[in-house]
């Protein structure tokens, strides 16, 4: 899958748990740059991930997507673990 | 023993509920009133909590969960709730069964396998459902 379809299909999921606009998502949006975005909402994020694009995320790399663009590079390096 | 949940080949029994707090002995005196007794506290650096148990009868348990730090996960939860239940645990019989069917199921695995120090190093991995919230898995006494 394409990076820029990956990274608006997340976009899309944010905005709508994040309760904000898809256009006041930047590219560099960061956890710690979002109040909305704490440990329950990261939690729904990865769930809704999850069933968006049909991954199974480790603990670890949980962890990890603490940013939009962390989400999207750890996301595609599953996608083509599944499909390489 | 309670009665487990059996799903497919995986047995669920509550072990105990987990209720997040500020003070771990005001906390345990309120449960006093209710005839709770409390075990010492048990400080687990791995999960970032102090934790006092407690029981009564032969009734699932309490466990009392006071972060220790602000990074520590359970910080976050009472800066946005205040005290209250935080998640339910359930003992199984075969832990990675138990995650693998949980899995498939919707559930997110938030956690990697650890030992438990309240629970005499037996195996725990909490999970998180977007329905039911967050769940501790406990692997049973052998």
């Amino acid at each position: 899958m394409e990076d820029s379809i990956v990274r608006e299909k997340v976009k899309r999921i944010m905005a709508r748990l994040f309760k904000i606009d898809i256009a006041d998502i930047p590219d560099e949006m960061a956890q710690e740059n979002l109040k909305q975005w704490d440990s329950l909402m990261h939690l729904n994020l990865v769930v809704e991930i999850e069933r968006e694009f049909k991954v199974s995320l480790e603990p670890g790399q949980i962890g990890r997507m603490t940013s939009l663009q962390a989400v999207c590079r750890i996301l595609q390096n599953e996608l083509q673990d599944r499909n390489p | 023993m309670e009665t487990p949940c059996i799903s497919g080949s995986a047995r669920f029994t509550i072990h105990h509920t987990a209720i997040a707090v500020t003070d771990l002995a005001a906390s345990a005196q309120a449960y006093g009133i209710l005839g709770f007794q409390s075990s010492g506290k048990v400080v687990d650096p791995v999960q970032k909590v102090e934790v006092v148990l407690l029981r009564c009868g032969n009734e699932p348990g309490i466990e009392l969960v006071k972060p220790i730090g602000e990074d520590s996960p359970v910080s976050g939860f009472l800066s946005r709730n205040g005290p209250g239940p935080y998640h339910i645990c359930y003992e199984v019989d075969d832990l990675d069964s138990a995650i693998t069917l949980l899995r498939r199921n919707g559930f997110v695995q938030v956690s990697d396998l650890c030992p438990a120090q309240a629970f005499d190093g037996r195996r725990i991995c909490f999970l998180f459902n977007r329905d039911m919230g967050l769940v501790e898995l406990l692997e049973m006494k052998t």
